[in-house]
């Protein structure tokens, strides 16, 4: 079974219902983003597109840990979700400013995602781990103490 | 707000399943030990204030952004 969505993003997608990622929870200030499906981008293998279902301009930008920092502790965000060792872990991407250069990845509050039974998801937070809330990707700048 | 005076070793309960206990008490820092159904999140509330503004940052992207002129990838430790 599939339904379409629009995304600002992506323009229109064919979504199958086995690939609707459920979030229950939703995220801290977005309590309403429960459901969205992971795309890639055509920039870099990395970097996906995370777009929720109920609204188009409604959309993460996120990294893929086991790609992008392999040195990232994947399983210390499994264990916080509770989820399985093959659960994927996401960081979300914020751009100051707009800037791409600029670009960091929240490694703090990681996003995990099961596909196993069912799609599901949720953004745990890594107390006391030392991960900052704003890495930054492409400059040399330290990271900013949260 | 309800204010309730423990000592060191004493616990709290709210409703039927969070416990809090009173760990150790050293000048100003107080550390509790919390107990909770894994569906309920705990925060220390300048994390969850920041995370919050965080997602919210994040959340407004422009839709034409351009992808394409992306950095290489600066790789360094992750933590802190």
């Amino acid at each position: 079974m599939t339904k379409r969505i629009s995304s600002s993003r992506l323009g229109e997608l064919e979504v199958s219902a086995d690939e609707v990622i459920n979030f229950s929870d939703g995220f801290l200030g977005l309590p309403f983003w429960q459901e969205a499906v992971l795309r890639k981008t055509e920039a870099a293998p990395y970097l996906l597109w995370l777009q929720f279902t109920h609204d188009p301009d409604a959309a993460f930008l996120v990294l893929d840990l086991a790609m992008a920092l392999p040195d990232y502790d994947q399983d210390l965000a499994r264990a916080a979700a509770g989820y399985s060792p093959t659960a994927q872990v996401l960081a979300i991407v914020s751009l100051p400013g707009g800037l791409l250069a600029q670009a960091t990845a929240n490694l703090l509050a990681p996003v995990v995602i099961d596909f196993t039974p069912i799609p599901q998801g949720r953004q745990v937070v890594l107390h006391d781990s030392g991960y900052p809330l704003r890495h930054a990707l492409f400059t040399e700048d330290e990271d900013e103490p949260c | 707000m309800l204010v309730l005076a423990r000592k060191v070793g004493e616990r709290l309960r709210i409703g039927d399943n969070i416990e809090v206990v009173i760990v150790e008490i050293k000048g100003e820092t107080v550390r509790l030990g919390l107990t909770a159904p894994r569906g309920v999140a705990i925060y220390r509330q300048e994390i969850y204030d920041a995370i919050q503004r965080e997602n919210m940052a994040a959340s407004t992207i422009a839709p034409n952004l351009e992808l394409q002129a992306l950095p290489t990838l600066h790789q360094r430790p992750t933590k802190t």
